[in-house]
């Protein structure tokens, strides 16, 4: 068995870049690690420590695995220095991934913004990867500026899509920009969707997360139909550790996805 | 399960026999001093009947543990046996704590597996609690019900021998091979049930005392109102210094952080203590801290132990032992928060 605490050595294969504050790494660890979208690793720079995210490729690869990643602290600036060839550490992986067997028939409603569609292209592989099992995808996605979308080409393949239906908003943007302008929840005005028969899943920054579970419950979504992608300090990733606790979970194993009724009791879910 | 006897003369040959092939620690008691876990010879163990001043945790938690080189394929965590000897009822029930935190769920933590595996477990009768126990609150004894592999009651002090028992299959293979102890008389388990009662009247006397009468309704506290900004958690708050004392040394507490090294082009990870009082303890990258602020910190500590445990995993995190009171250099005093999460 792997040891839970010691990471696999891994190939990075190729790095794109997506914004000026974000990069994609193309990574082929010694070992396959399997996992189920929404799931997450932890990611090693060698001899500096590591960070927890959740994939952004295909769960039905085993081999490599794509994670996207935002500058935001120590290790992933040094993150950002790598280039094809390095080695890093993965371990994984954990926690719980969105639970498809309940998406099942469903229209499915998914609310991202900014790096916080990195996981959601994980779930869009699986989703449409198995077509006619869900009823209908709706993306909405909400970026800073036109400039700050991520996945660009693939974001524009989305749009040519069947499968998926595709809105799109930036905070501000200039004349170039086709799509709505303003916060990702302005979207959702012009979404027709029966919130009777649907789940909706958010994932983005935290006042991005409670603006828009506040804007589904308005929409008449029911706690236990919106889901949210929680992001803590979860370090050990096996609920031994401590950092990531919140009210009655671990986030590194209990979540990171939980239903908003499993979250709306605990003070400070969005800080 | 029959109740055996070892005189006072007889008892280092019965520690050497016991614990024969492991590390032996136990305490070395004089007279009122406080006592410690020693590395010691059979000869030199003394049980003075009180709780050692630091807990069992760092002999399967230590506060550096070396994971090993990355990437390496070896699995195997290396761990001595060890025997203890003395142990008290409380870190018995932080045994269950930690055994919950590391061999529950998906994963098991090795190091903490193998050391516990090959763990003796001696534990002993407290008959002389400190001041600021208060076990008793948690509706537990100061003597061991279970999760010792021997118990020993010593009588008077040590000075009219002790008794012992078996708490486990392995010690009931280690008593078994004790054919030459006798049979505790019923005298003598009379004068230990009495030496039993006397201890926990002690410890329930300070525990009302100190206002702390029954448990319930605690977790209902955390649950109910999450004020950080209550008088009574501003109060306490105020008076911690972050020096991470209570946490290292409280016989449950485990939080730990994986750190990252370079060493001569190797790279090793090691698995350190951690205190959930520092500042940054659930920073995330970016800067954003869910518990920014100390009295979030202290409250977070406390909710832990009070609700987060008991319903996880059916545990109080908090034994009563009274340590972190004693090594608290703010004078924070558990039993007064307690009190005040009561009332509140």
């Amino acid at each position: 068995m792997q040891h839970p605490y010691r990471p696999i050595k891994t190939e990075v294969l190729d790095v794109v870049s997506e914004s000026p504050s974000i990069k994609t790494f193309v990574l082929r660890p010694k070992t396959p690690i399997p996992f189920k979208t929404g799931q997450f690793i932890e990611m090693t720079v060698p001899g500096v420590g590591e960070a927890p995210f959740t994939p952004s490729s295909s769960p039905e690869i085993a081999e490599q695995m794509d994670v996207t990643i935002m500058k935001a602290g120590k290790v992933t600036s040094l993150i950002h220095e790598l280039e094809p060839g390095a080695t890093v550490g993965l371990r994984g992986p954990y926690g719980k991934g969105y639970p498809l067997d309940e998406f099942a028939g469903k229209d499915i409603l998914i609310l991202g913004g900014g790096v916080g569609l990195a996981p959601l292209r994980s779930l869009l592989y699986a989703l449409y990867a198995d077509p006619g099992r869900f009823k209908r995808v709706v993306l909405c996605y909400g970026s800073k500026t036109p400039e700050d979308v991520i996945y660009k080409k693939q974001v524009d393949e989305w749009r040519g899509m069947s499968q998926v239906e595709l809105h799109q908003s930036a905070d501000k943007a200039g004349d170039g920009w086709k799509h709505s302008v303003g916060v990702v929840t302005v979207l959702l005005d012009d979404v027709k969707i029966d919130p009777a028969k649907s789940v909706g899943i958010v994932c983005g920054p935290p006042i991005m997360m409670k603006f828009g579970t506040l804007k589904l419950i308005d929409l008449g979504f029911g706690d236990s139909q919106i889901y949210l992608s929680m992001e803590k300090n979860m370090s050990c990733g096996v609920g031994k550790c401590g950092h990531c606790r919140l009210g009655p979970y671990y986030v590194c194993k209990d979540g990171p996805v939980f239903t908003y009724d499993q979250l709306k009791g605990i003070d400070k879910i969005w800080d | 399960m029959s109740v055996k006897f070892v005189t006072r003369e007889k008892f280092p040959e019965f520690v050497a026999r016991a614990t024969e092939g492991h590390e032996l620690y136990g305490q070395q008691s004089s007279d009122g001093a406080d006592p410690h876990m020693l590395r010691l010879g059979p000869e030199q163990i003394a049980l003075g009947g009180a709780r050692a001043v630091e807990p069992i945790k760092s002999f399967l938690f230590p506060p550096r543990e070396d994971l090993g080189e990355y990437f390496a394929d070896d699995n195997e965590p290396d761990a001595p046996a060890v025997a203890l000897v003395g142990v008290t009822a409380c870190d018995l029930r932080a045994l269950k704590v930690l055994d919950q935190v590391f061999l529950g769920g998906d994963f098991k933590d090795p190091g903490y597996e193998k050391r516990r595996q090959n763990l003796l477990v001696v534990s002993m009768d407290c008959t002389r609690p400190f001041d600021v126990c208060f076990c008793t609150f948690f509706d537990e004894p100061p003597y061991p019900k279970d999760g010792y592999d021997l118990n020993l009651s010593p009588l008077a002090g040590g000075k009219d021998g002790y008794l012992v028992e078996a708490g486990s299959e392995k010690g009931q293979k280690l008593l078994t091979g004790e054919a030459g102890l006798a049979d505790a008389t019923a005298e003598q388990i009379a004068k230990r049930d009495e030496q039993r009662k006397q201890s926990a009247e002690v410890v329930d006397r300070q525990a009302k005392e100190a206002g702390l009468t029954a448990t319930e309704g605690i977790a209902e506290r955390f649950q109910k109102s999450r004020d950080d900004d209550a008088e009574f958690w501003k109060k306490h708050a105020d008076k911690c210094v972050e020096c991470g004392a209570c946490n290292f040394i409280c016989p449950t507490c485990h939080c730990f952080l994986l750190v990252d090294v370079e060493e001569s082009g190797k790279f090793k990870r090691f698995k350190d203590w951690d205190s959930c009082l520092y500042p940054a303890f659930a920073r995330v990258a970016g800067g954003a801290n869910p518990r920014g602020r100390r009295v979030e910190r202290l409250q977070n500590r406390f909710e832990k132990k009070f609700d987060f445990l008991p319903s996880t995993v059916g545990l109080w995190g908090c034994t009563g032992c009274g340590r972190c009171t004693q090594a608290c250099a703010g004078d924070i005093d558990v039993r007064e928060v307690l009190k005040d999460i009561l009332k509140s």
